[in-house]
C-alpha cells in the first residue's frame, strides 16, 4: 500500500506528463493571470476581459470576485503578489489605492518581474507629462523590469483591454513554445 | 479541441502541491468551510484563497454560500474534480 506522499509524488509526475502531452497535442498551454484594479472601479471591464481570456484558455483571477464573502479582496491580492505561482499580474493603476499597492510590491524582485503595469498615458514616465512620486516609481519599475504600459481611449494610446489581451496571448504562446 | 483545452486547464491548476492537497482534502471531506480548510491544511488564509480561486476557475472546485448567523462559504469538488482525481489514482 503506497503512502500518501508516494501517491502524491506519483500524481504530480502524472500531472506534469499529462500537461506536456496535452500541450503538444493542441500546440497550446494554459497560464494563470490576475487582473488587479481599484475595487469597484473598472470591475465590469475586468470581468469582460476575463471572458475573453478564458476563451484563450487562461485561468483568470479577479480578487473581488474570487475571494469568499467572509474575506477581504486585499488578502487575495497580497497572496497573489507574494506567494503565488501565478504567471502574470496585470495591475491597472486607476486609483491611489492601486498605486499604493503597486508601490508596496514593485520592489519585491520575486514578483516584480511578473507585473504588467497599466497606467493612464498622462502618468506614463516616458509618454506622459505629469510628474510626481508615482510617475517616478513607474520610471524605476520600467527601468528595472520594463512592462509599464500607457493606456488611453484607443486613439493615441490603446485601451487597457487591448494591452492585456495582446500580452497575455503572446505570453501563453511563448510559454507553449518553451521560451518562458 | 475544447475538451482538451478544458482538461489542460484542470491539470495546470493541479500542478501545485498546495492545490493537490486541497482537492484531496475536499474529496475526503466535502463541504468544508473556508476556515475549516485553512485549519485542516495549515495554510495562510490569503494563500488558501488564491489556490481555491485557481481551482474554482479551472472548474475543479465549487463553492456554495450558506447563511446562518454569518456568511459561510463551503467548498466541494465538482464532477470534473472527482473524475480527475480518479484518473490520477488518488481516489
Amino acid at each position: 500500500m503506497k503512502t500518501l506522499t508516494r501517491r502524491l509524488n506519483d500524481a504530480r509526475r502524472k500531472i506534469r506528463e499529462e500537461i506536456e502531452r496535452l500541450a503538444k497535442e493542441i500546440g497550446d498551454t494554459c497560464i494563470i493571470v490576475a487582473l488587479l484594479g481599484a475595487g469597484g472601479r473598472g470591475i465590469e471591464e475586468r470581468r469582460l476581459i476575463k471572458l475573453y481570456l478564458e476563451k484563450m484558455n487562461i485561468i483568470t483571477l479577479i480578487p473581488e470576485d474570487d475571494i469568499p464573502e467572509e474575506l477581504s479582496p486585499s488578502l487575495l491580492e497580497e497572496a497573489i503578489l507574494t506567494k503565488s505561482d501565478i504567471d502574470l499580474i496585470f495591475v491597472n493603476v486607476e486609483s491611489w489605492g492601486t498605486a499604493t499597492e503597486f508601490a508596496q510590491f514593485h520592489d519585491k524582485r520575486e514578483i516584480a518581474y511578473k507585473l504588467r503595469v497599466l497606467v493612464p498615458a498622462e502618468y506614463h514616465p516616458i509618454y506622459g507629462r505629469e510628474g510626481g512620486y508615482l510617475t517616478d516609481l513607474y520610471l524605476t519599475h520600467l527601468t528595472l523590469y520594463g512592462h509599464v504600459y500607457a493606456y488611453g481611449n484607443g486613439e493615441r494610446f490603446p485601451k487597457p483591454e487591448k494591452i492585456i489581451l495582446t500580452i497575455a496571448k503572446r505570453f501563453k504562446e511563448l510559454k507553449a513554445l518553451g521560451k518562458i | 479541441m475544447e475538451a482538451v483545452r478544458r482538461r489542460l486547464k484542470m491539470y495546470r491548476a493541479l500542478d501545485n502541491e498546495h492545490r493537490l492537497r486541497i482537492v484531496l482534502t475536499l474529496a475526503s471531506r466535502p463541504g468544508l468551510s473556508f476556515n475549516e480548510l485553512a485549519g485542516e491544511l495549515g495554510l495562510e488564509r490569503g494563500l488558501l484563497a488564491y489556490h481555491l480561486a485557481v481551482l474554482k476557475n479551472a472548474g475543479l472546485v465549487e463553492l456554495k454560500y450558506e447563511r446562518r448567523s454569518k456568511k459561510l462559504t463551503k467548498y466541494y469538488l465538482t464532477k470534473d474534480g472527482v473524475k480527475v482525481l480518479k484518473e490520477l489514482g488518488l481516489l
